[in-house]
């Protein structure tokens, strides 16, 4: 491990000259160039510096007094910390890599390219983070804890959990995507809260679990996508996505935890709640599903107070049902649409028929079509 | 054991009299009456006899027999019985039979109260036809009554509590009378049919198990009664309406070969009983309760709620009704109370006013605004002008 610190070597400005790097603050060039052992520093004796090559590499990342201009050419992998300063300039679109446990200081400057947390560490932030570039989470298990990370270009969620505190907030345009169709989930506290657009991304369920879920402005689309709420050992602690109308929505809550749902979740498409044996509870406020409602657990029971209000057109089955079944309050409120409850050969939907209200629209059982309320 | 003979002692005619029975047909006088080890009879020989005070043998047996026995007290068997069709039987006092006997009638009608009890087997040789109120078995005890008919014309009593009563006989209610248990335990098993011109009234308690029930014609009253049903049972009495039914049993099927009809309340399992209820509809006008814990209820049985009553399943954790429900209940409301658990799919609302925890379906509730066709009619009245329907605006 060796200190490396960007000089004017007389030749170019490029990282990978290694005239331009000495082993003091201003010291004499010649060094090597910063291998993944060493610690980088840029202070206010270097210069400009183009990130000219790819695979750039640093232990550790340090800006502190620097006030010229880094052009990130290519993307530069960091194994450590990582410390930014407001009076720097960063140009270029290269990504910034942190691949280990750090700790990770902006001092208000904002990151303009794409910022990828990629290792099987702990990051923690020293301040808040603005990243303008893409936000890359999840690549292995992590956790990030501490402020918050405003991104604004979109996030993308690895096939690995992201824990911790750090609070990200979308708040630009852009797509959340998962990289992965079953494995790893988002379990920090997430926020959409933009003038522009967020597009969940169709390719994957997008996996959230454990932290707070917030929606306060911002066009969202959900078109063709799937959120999927689910749990292990610990629930989210809080939805309050009303403003977001969703596609489909998959409920898959851990055994013997609850869903507090903080203000009405709302969806155009499916709504599958529970999968497995787990009983689970939903408490608080109403799912307005108006594309139908799956069970999808077996034996397990969903209750809680909050309300499951069939409001359009769709389906009620429950296709793996053995003896589970939904005990929260249900209610049928689709004016002008047909609602079918699990045709013959399905598995039935089962129900607390005094937790039911029927309200209004057409609804045809294996029995015959109810008579309008 | 020894025989006795009745003969004409020249005393009187009654039973009590020792002078009156012989151990040998149209013998001398024993000077012994019977006693429960002895076999009774009475033949050509026998002249008209009083029972006069309660008498007992060990059989009974009239082949003969063309004279009158005056029933004025009770005679108690403890085997087999036969009756002629040329004797002729006067009185009303009972007859009890209370150990295992083949029973004979050859057609004669036993015109006073019969009682067949005792933990044992009594075999009907032929049909019989019982015009006294007959009455089944005895506290904890099971009795079994095989083959044949008995028709009884002035009610039923089945007083196993506790016990049973069952076999293969058919139990043919044909007259006027109560059908009753004598308590919420006393179990009758055997095939009933009722089949009246008359008026069967079912007591407080009936329970009735495992055979089939079957209603032909008659007048049935069964106002504040229950019938009860333990174990798998066949109906086809679509032509009572029942006050209040309670269906249990471990794992039993109840067949409905007609619809069952009742006003009260029908309650189906206890505890963790998993049932199958087949066939046709359950009318229940005066609600439903799922009186079991985690068991399931299924099968093809149509549970129609057609009047005002609380659907509940007061002591529920997992288990429900899978059966078809429907709620067809013109102008009645329909409270569903908890825990009251159905497969959505097998539900059909036709009519009535729902009431839930989370809302009223039907009149007086769902429907906020009235219906497009009922707004049409707002700011007109109609009149009924020389038989013709006029409508005008207000």
């Amino acid at each position: 491990m060796a200190a490396r610190y960007f000089i004017n070597g007389g030749v170019d400005n490029n990282w990978s000259t290694s005239g331009n790097w000495s082993a003091t603050d201003g010291g004499a060039g010649g060094e090597t160039v910063p291998t993944a052992s060493d610690n980088v520093f840029f202070t206010a004796n270097s210069l400009n510096c183009t990130v000219n090559a790819s695979a750039r590499v640093a232990l550790t990342l340090d800006f502190t007094g620097y006030t010229n201009t880094i052009t990130m050419s290519q993307q530069i992998t960091v194994s450590g910390s990582v410390t930014l300063v407001a009076a720097m300039t960063i140009s270029g679109s290269g990504a910034l890599i942190v691949s280990a446990t750090s700790t990770l200081t902006s001092n208000g400057k904002t990151w303009p390219n794409s910022l990828n947390l990629s290792g099987g560490s702990t990051y923690t932030l020293a301040d808040n983070w603005d990243v303008d570039g893409l936000l890359a989470v999840g690549g292995s298990s992590m956790t990030i804890n501490g402020f918050q990370i405003t991104a604004s270009a979109g996030l993308t969620q690895g096939a690995n959990n992201t824990w911790g505190t750090t609070n990200i907030i979308m708040d630009g345009t852009g797509t959340i995507t998962h990289s992965h169709a079953s494995a790893g989930a988002l379990k920090t506290n997430l926020t959409i809260n933009t003038a522009g657009t967020i597009t969940f991304a169709t390719t994957n369920p997008f996996m959230y679990e454990t932290g707070t879920f917030t929606y306060t402005a911002g066009t969202v689309v959900t078109t063709g996508s799937t959120l999927i709420i689910g749990a292990t050992s610990t629930t989210v602690t809080g939805l309050s996505v009303s403003g977001i109308t969703w596609d489909n929505v998959k409920l898959t809550i851990g055994n013997g935890l609850n869903l507090p749902m903080d203000e009405n979740l709302n969806l155009t498409g499916l709504l599958t709640i529970a999968n497995s044996t787990n009983s689970f509870t939903m408490t608080g406020n109403t799912i307005n599903a108006s594309g139908g409602v799956r069970y999808g657990g077996s034996s397990g029971t969903v209750s809680g107070t909050t309300v499951i209000n069939v409001n359009g057109t769709g389906t009620l089955d429950a296709p793996s049902a053995t003896s589970g079944g939904i005990n929260n309050p249900i209610t049928i409120n689709a004016p002008g649409g047909t609602v079918t409850i699990a045709t013959a050969g399905d598995t039935p939907f089962k129900i607390l028929l005094d937790k039911f209200n029927y309200v209004a629209g057409t609804v045809v059982t294996d029995k015959g079509t109810w008579a309008t309320p | 054991m020894a025989a006795r003979y009745f003969i004409n002692g020249g005393v009187n005619s009654n039973w009590s009299t020792s002078g009156n029975w012989s151990a040998t047909d149209g013998g001398a006088a024993s000077g012994v009456k019977p006693a429960s080890t002895d076999d009774v009879f009475f033949t050509a020989n026998s002249p008209n006899c009083t029972a006069d005070t309660a008498g007992v043998g060990l059989t009974l047996n009239f082949t003969g027999y063309a004279s009158t026995i005056t029933m004025n007290a009770g005679l108690t068997i403890s085997g087999s019985v036969t009756l002629v069709s040329a004797m002729t039987i006067a009185g009303t006092s009972g007859l009890t039979v209370s150990a295992t006997a083949t029973l004979t009638s050859n057609g004669k009608v036993w015109p006073n109260a019969l009682t067949l009890n005792g933990a044992v087997t009594h075999t009907l040789a032929d049909n019989w036809d019982v015009d006294g109120l007959l009455t089944f078995g005895a506290t904890s005890t099971t009795t079994v009554i095989n083959g044949f008919q008995i028709t009884a014309s002035a009610g039923v009593t089945c007083s196993s509590a506790a016990g049973s009563t069952s076999g293969t006989t058919n139990i043919i209610l044909d007259g006027t009378g109560t059908f009753q248990g004598s308590s919420n335990t006393a179990q009758l098993r055997n095939n009933v049919t009722i089949n009246t011109a008359g008026t069967i009234t079912i007591g407080t308690n009936l329970v009735y198990n495992t055979s089939t029930f079957t209603y032909t014609a008659g007048t049935v009253v069964t106002t504040s009664s229950t019938l009860t049903t333990a174990s798998s049972t066949t109906f086809a009495c679509n032509g009572i309406t029942w006050d209040n039914v309670a269906l249990s049993g471990v794992t039993v099927t109840m067949t409905f070969n007609e619809n069952l009809n009742l006003t009260g309340l029908l309650s189906i399992a206890t505890s963790n009983q998993n049932m199958t209820l087949t066939g046709n509809t359950i009318n229940a006008a005066g609600g439903v309760r799922y009186g079991g814990t985690t068991g399931t209820i299924s099968g093809t049985t149509v549970i129609n709620v057609n009047g005002t009553g609380t659907l509940d399943g007061p002591s529920a954790s997992t288990g429900g009704i899978n059966n078809p429900i429907t709620i067809n209940a013109p102008g009645g409301t329909v409270t569903i109370a908890a825990t009251f658990r159905i497969l959505l799919n097998q539900l059909l609302y036709t009519a009535g006013t729902v009431t839930t925890s989370v809302g009223t379906w039907g009149a007086g509730g769902g429907a906020a605004t009235p219906s497009r066709k009922m707004r049409l009619f707002e700011g007109f009245k109609i009149k009924l002008i020389s038989g013709r329907l006029i409508i005008q605006q207000r």
